[in-house]
C-alpha cells in the first residue's frame, strides 16, 4: 500500500441526496441480480398468458347479465332480443321487475343487470335515455361489461331510432303500437369483443401479486446488509434511519415502476392485451406502486431476519392477492371478505383500471381511487420510517 | 484539528443479563495509534460499535474530533472512517462502484470523488482490479478494498475492527504497512485485534480488554514492565497447572508464576538453569509437560498475567 495524496473537502450529504444514492444502489443491484426481472416481470407475464389461454384466446371470465325491460315497447323488446341473440356468451335472463333484478344481482344469481328505463323508446326521438346498469361491486368485470354494453347500445341510438320510426311510419294507420310484437334494430353488440377489452386484468392481477412479492426484497436486503456489515458502514457515515427508510422506499418504487412498465409493454405489444389509454394506465400503475412502496417500508423496518422478511412478504402478497381478487382476474369473494378485499390496494387499482377501460369513465372520476392509493403509500411510509427510527435509535 | 481524536468514558453495554462492555474508557490522540487487544468475545466490536454511533450504549459518552457521537446523524461521524470486522462491501458491485457509493455517502462531490477513488485504489494496490466485482476478489484483496472504503474522505480517525482476519501473511504485512503509512501522515488509528504481534508492531499504546473490561493500558514498554523484565518459560501441561504453581512458589530461581488453562508461565532468573528443575517439579506433582517455550516477556505474557487466560486458544 502507498501513501495518501489529497485531503478532500467533504460536506455532510443532504438527506435527499443520501436517499437517492441509497436507492440508486438498490436499483442497480436489483437489476443486476435479475431478481426483479424474474419475480415482477416474468411471473405476471407467464401467469397472465396461461390464464389468457385457459379462458380461450384473450377472453376473460364469462359474465351473466340480466336485462330488465321497464319500457315494454316494441322497440325495447326488439333491443332485448337483439342483445339476447348477440350476447352468445352466457344467457341473458330477462326480468321485468327492477327490484327482482336488484335482488338477483345482490344474490349473485347474475353478475350484473342492464335496465332499459321506462320511456326509453319515446326518448329516442328527443334526448335518448341511457340504459342503466345494476352492478355488484364485488363483480367488477361483469359490471364493466354491462356498462360497456350500455355504451354500445347508446352509441347505436341512431340505428334503433331509425328502425322504430320506419315501423311507426308503416304502421301508423294500423293497430296500436303496443300490439306490434317487437322492432328489431340492426345493432351489433359483441360481448366477446367487450370482454377482450378487459384482458389486461389477466396480467394486472398477477402483476400486483408479484409486485407484493418483490417488495419484500428490500426487507431481505436490509437484513443482509445488517449481517454483512454494509449497513454498519452506511450508518457510520451519518445516514439517519429516516434517510435509510426513504432510500429503501424509493428503490422499491423505481423497481416496481420499471417492472410494471415492462409487463404493460410486453403484454400489450406482444400478447395483445388491452389496457386502455397509456397515460391513464401508467398513472394507475404508478399509484399502485406508491402504495406498495410505502407498505414495503413497514416490512423493511420490522423484519429482523430474512425468514421474517420472507414470511411477512408472502403472507401480505397471498392474503391481499386472494381477498383482493388478483388471482382470479378481478373476481372477488362474496360477503364480508369481498368487502374487505375490495379495499386492498390491488383491488382498488384493478377497479381504477377497469373503470378507465373501454366504454368506461374518465380520469377525473377515478382520481379518488388513485388518491387513496397514494395516501395509503404515504401513511405506510410514515409508519415505516418511524419504526426504522425506533429500530436504529 | 483537536488534539484528541476520540475519547470515550465509562462505556457500558449489556445484552440482557450479559454485560458485554463494562466501564470502558480510553482516548486516542491525534496521529496516535491505539490498539484494543483482547480475545474473542472480549467486547471489542461492541466498544467500536458504540464509538462509531452504531449502537446505543447503556451508559458513558463518546466524542470524536471534539463532537459528541450519537446513533443518528451527527457531526462526529464526519471525522471517522470505519473498517468493519466483516467485509462490508457489495459483492455484486465492482470495487469502483462500491467506493463511489460510499464516497457519495461520505459527502464527496463528483469531481473529488473521481480523484479520491483513484487515490485510495492506489493506496490499497487495487487499481488493476477496480472494474471487477468484489465477489471475484481473493480474501486479501477484499480486506484491502474494505479498508479503502473507509479512507475516501480522509478521516481524522480510522477505526479498524480486526482488519486482517483470514488473510495470508503477505497480505497482512502489506495491510499493516499501509496502516502505518496512514498514521505517519497524521491519521489517528484505533485498531482492534486478538493478534498480539499486530498490536506490538502497529500501536503506540495498547489497551487490554477482557470480558468487557479494560484491564490494563499503556505503551508496550509500560505493560511489559508490569510483568517484570525477566525471561519467561512457558509450559504446556497435562494436569493442574495451579498445583505446579504452588509447588514452585518457594523456589529461588522463580520470580513469578502465571497460570492459565493447561498452561503456566514462569518468570525465571536464568532459563538455562531452570528448565531441568521445572520439569522435575512438574513430574513430582503429576503434571506432564507437553510443551516448553522460552520467550522474552511479550503481550501474551502480560495478558496471561492479568487475566489468567491465553489470548488465543
Ligand atoms: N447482538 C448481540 N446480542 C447478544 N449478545 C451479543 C451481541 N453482540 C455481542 N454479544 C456478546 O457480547 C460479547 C462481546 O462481543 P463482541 O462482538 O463485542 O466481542 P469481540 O471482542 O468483538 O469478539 P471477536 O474477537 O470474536 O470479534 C460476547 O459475549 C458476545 O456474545
Ligand atoms: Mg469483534
Amino acid at each position: 500500500m502507498t501513501e495518501v495524496v489529497t485531503r478532500p473537502e467533504t460536506t455532510p450529504v443532504p438527506p435527499v441526496t443520501g436517499a437517492l444514492v441509497l436507492a440508486a444502489k438498490d436499483v442497480r443491484r436489483g437489476v443486476r441480480s435479475r431478481s426483479l426481472i424474474l419475480t415482477a416481470v416474468v411471473g405476471p407475464l407467464v401467469l397472465g398468458l396461461i390464464m389468457a389461454l385457459a379462458f380461450g384466446g384473450s377472453g376473460g371470465p364469462s359474465a351473466t347479465i340480466a336485462v330488465v325491460d321497464l319500457d315494454a315497447t316494441p322497440t325495447s323488446r326488439g333491443v332485448v332480443s337483439v342483445l339476447s341473440e348477440q350476447l352468445s356468451d352466457g344467457p341473458v335472463s330477462l326480468r321485468t321487475d327492477l327490484g327482482d333484478a336488484r335482488q338477483a344481482v345482490a344474490d349473485e344469481q347474475v353478475d350484473a343487470a342492464l335496465v332499459i328505463p321506462a320511456g326509453y323508446s319515446a326518448s329516442l326521438f328527443a334526448d335518448p335515455l341511457a340504459l342503466q346498469v345494476v352492478r355488484n361491486n364485488q363483480r367488477a368485470i361483469p359490471g364493466e361489461v354491462a356498462t360497456a354494453i350500455a355504451g354500445e347500445v347508446a352509441s347505436q341510438s341512431d340505428l334503433i331510432r331509425a328502425a322504430s320510426s320506419t315501423v311507426v311510419a308503416i304502421d301508423r294507420s294500423q293497430a296500436p303500437l303496443a300490439d306490434v310484437g317487437e322492432i328489431r334494430p340492426a345493432i351489433t353488440v359483441d360481448i366477446g369483443n367487450l370482454q377482450e377489452s378487459f384482458s389486461a386484468a389477466l396480467y394486472f392481477g398477477p402483476l400486483t401479486i408479484f409486485l407484493f412479492l418483490g417488495l419484500g426484497g428490500a426487507a431481505r436486503n436490509l437484513v443482509r446488509e445488517d449481517r454483512e456489515g454494509t449497513l454498519a458502514r452506511i450508518r457510520s457515515v451519518s445516514i439517519s434511519p429516516r434517510v435509510l427508510a426513504t432510500g429503501s422506499a424509493i428503490g422499491v418504487f423505481v423497481q416496481g415502476v420499471l417492472a410494471s412498465l415492462v409487463v404493460y409493454a410486453v403484454s400489450s405489444l406482444l400478447f395483445g392485451a388491452q389496457w386502455g389509454d397509456p397515460v391513464e394506465v401508467v398513472l394507475v400503475l404508478v399509484a399502485l406502486v406508491v402504495a406498495l412502496s410505502g407498505l414495503s417500508t413497514i416490512i423493511t423496518a420490522a423484519a429482523r431476519t430474512e425468514a421474517q422478511a420472507e414470511g411477512w412478504t408472502n403472507a401480505f402478497a397471498f392474503l391481499f392477492g386472494v381477498i383482493g381478487g388478483s388471482f382470479f382476474g378481478g373476481a372477488q369473494f362474496p360477503g364480508l371478505l369481498g368487502t374487505i378485499g375490495s379495499y386492498t390496494p390491488n383491488a382498488v387499482a384493478m377497479r381504477a383500471l377497469i373503470e378507465l377501460g373501454p366504454g368506461g369513465r374518465d380520469l377525473v372520476s377515478v382520481l379518488p381511487l388513485l388518491g387513496a392509493l397514494v395516501a395509503v403509500g404515504l401513511v405506510a411510509f410514515v409508519i415505516g420510517s418511524q419504526l426504522m427510527v425506533r429500530r436504529f435509535a | 484539528m483537536p488534539s484528541v481524536a476520540v475519547s470515550c468514558t465509562a462505556l457500558r453495554k449489556a445484552y440482557g443479563d450479559h454485560l458485554a462492555v463494562a466501564d470502558v474508557g480510553f482516548s486516542v490522540q491525534a496521529g496516535e495509534s491505539y490498539g484494543l487487544l483482547g480475545p474473542n468475545g472480549a467486547g471489542k466490536t461492541t466498544t467500536i460499535s458504540i464509538l462509531c454511533g452504531l449502537l446505543q450504549a447503556d451508559g458513558g459518552a463518546v466524542e470524536v474530533g471534539g463532537a459528541p457521537m450519537r446513533t443518528g446523524r451527527c457531526e462526529a461521524k464526519r471525522h471517522l472512517g470505519l473498517v468493519p470486522q466483516d467485509i462490508a462491501l457489495y459483492p455484486d458491485l465492482t470495487a469502483r462502484e462500491n467506493l463511489r457509493f460510499f464516497g457519495r455517502l461520505q459527502g464527496l462531490g463528483r469531481a473529488e470523488l473521481r480523484t479520491r477513488v483513484d487515490e485510495v485504489l492506489e493506496i490499497v494496490a487495487l487499481e488493476d482490479r477496480a472494474g471487477d466485482r468484489v465477489e471475484s476478489f481473493s480474501g486479501g484483496m477484499k480486506r484491502r478494498c474494505n479498508i479503502a472504503a473507509a479512507l475516501l474522505h480522509h478521516p481524522q480517525l480510522l477505526v479498524l475492527d480486526e482488519p486482517t482476519v483470514g488473510v495470508d501473511p503477505q497480505s497482512r504485512a502489506s495491510i499493516l504497512d499501509g496502516i502505518a503509512a496512514l498514521q505517519e501522515h497524521g491519521m489517528a488509528v484505533l485498531y482492534t485485534t486478538h493478534y498480539m504481534e499486530e498490536a506490538q508492531r502497529l500501536c503506540d499504546r495498547i489497551g487490554i480488554i477482557d470480558e468487557g473490561r479494560l484491564v490494563a493500558e499503556g505503551t508496550q514498554a509500560e505493560l511489559l514492565a508490569a510483568v517484570g523484565q525477566h525471561p519467561v518459560v512457558r509450559l504446556t501441561v497435562d494436569g493442574d497447572p495451579a498445583v505446579l504453581a504452588g509447588a514452585l512458589a518457594g523456589e529461588r530461581f522463580v520470580v513469578r508464576t502465571s497460570v492459565g488453562e493447561g498452561r503456566i508461565e514462569v518468570a525465571v532468573t536464568d532459563p538455562a538453569r531452570s528448565l531441568a528443575p521445572l520439569i522435575e517439579r512438574a513430574e513430582q506433582v503429576d503434571a506432564r509437560v507437553t510443551g516448553v517455550e522460552v520467550v522474552e516477556p511479550d503481550l501474551e505474557s502480560v495478558f496471561l498475567h492479568l487475566t489468567g487466560k491465553a489470548l488465543r486458544d
